[in-house]
């Protein structure tokens, strides 16, 4: 009984040796990068112009234009519209 | 014949002096002081703004009150259109309060307004009689040399009284147009505006991603919707 179990350690230790340099054939998949860049949100810019003049009561009448741009991507952008639009209202601002 | 009428009126009554006063006003709006001057006599009183020294481009305005036919005539603006508009003299109903106050000496009682939008307080002499005041106050027991918004958004304000005044005003040169009433003004107003957003985006002024809001300030609010709030948004 020894001398077989003996003989089964033998043929155990003979098996793990000869596996083990024999290279893994798995797949290993690498995994996924990580973007850390932060995204901001989009800001919409707006811009606001002011007409002023004097009324015949003495007071001082104003005229607000604001302009809100989602797809502008400078504040440039949107005061080009408000000037535009002053300009449709009051030739000449 | 309106037009002729309304020529020879003035001519007449500026010449024929009764009682002529001259008052000085400020006008006090927006952190901004303008002189203004009141002529009054019997029938007629012109109210003028006095430019600043240092203002640019400044077009003179005169409001003419005739107390016979109980109408003002003035100009207004529709933004840069000038128009020439008339207005009743009895659009405000006074209710006599029971502040007191001396202005220039003149010991003054109280009266309040609800006008187009805003409430008024004014201080008035009847050592003055003339049922009269800047711009289109009238119609109490005496002068109005003190009137304020209950916002205070403007308040006019007499600086300086002469009694007796033998100077005549120039006349306005308004005998050759055509005046509308203040109704109309204010529907005019509507379409200008109405005419104006639709315009903003059909000839591409706002760009279909982008949206606007267009808001008016001025003393009279006749126009709710682009006088309050945040305006109208288109």
């Amino acid at each position: 009984m020894k001398k077989i179990s003996l003989l089964f350690a033998f043929v155990a230790l003979f098996a793990t040796v000869s596996f083990a340099g024999t290279s893994d054939t798995r797949e290993i998949k690498s995994k996924p990068a990580i973007d850390k860049t932060i995204i901001e949100p989009f800001v919409a810019k707006v811009c606001s112009i002011t007409a002023t003049w004097t009324n015949g009561e003495g007071g001082q009448s104003t005229v607000t234009i604001s302009v809100t741009c989602s797809t502008c991507t400078t504040t440039q952008q949107a005061c080009n519209q408000a000037y535009a639009l002053l300009s449709l209202i009051i030739p000449g601002a | 014949m309106k037009k002729i009428t309304l020529i020879s009126f003035l001519i007449i009554h500026i010449t024929a002096l009764g009682q002529n006063y001259l008052v000085e006003y400020e006008v006090l709006n927006s952190n901004n002081i303008i002189k203004a001057e009141l002529f009054i006599n019997d029938t007629i009183s012109l109210f003028k703004i006095i430019p600043n020294k240092d203002a640019k481009n400044f077009e003179t305005r005169i409001f003419v009150k005739n107390k016979i036919d109980e109408k003002a005539y003035f100009t207004e603006n529709i933004m840069n259109v000038k128009l020439f508009v008339t207005d009743s003299l009895n659009n405000m109903r006074w209710t006599l309060t029971n502040d007191t106050a001396t202005i220039l000496d003149f010991s003054c009682f109280s009266a309040t307004t609800t006008f187009r939008g805003r409430n008024y307080t004014a201080f008035y002499t009847q050592s003055i009689q003339a049922q009269d005041g800047p711009w289109k106050f009238g119609g109490l027991p005496g002068l109005i040399l003190s009137v304020k918004s209950g916002d205070n958004f403007i308040m006019w304000k007499a600086v300086k009284v002469v009694s007796d005044y033998s100077k005549v005003p120039e006349l306005p040169i308004i005998q050759k147009e055509n005046y509308i009433s203040w109704n109309d003004f204010v529907l005019k107003y509507r379409v200008t505006i109405d005419k104006f957003i639709k315009m903003a985006r059909s000839n591409g002024t706002l760009s279909n991603e982008a949206s606007a809001k267009i808001k008016l300030d001025v003393v009279e609010i006749f126009y709710p919707e682009l006088q309050t709030g945040e305006g109208i948004k288109f």
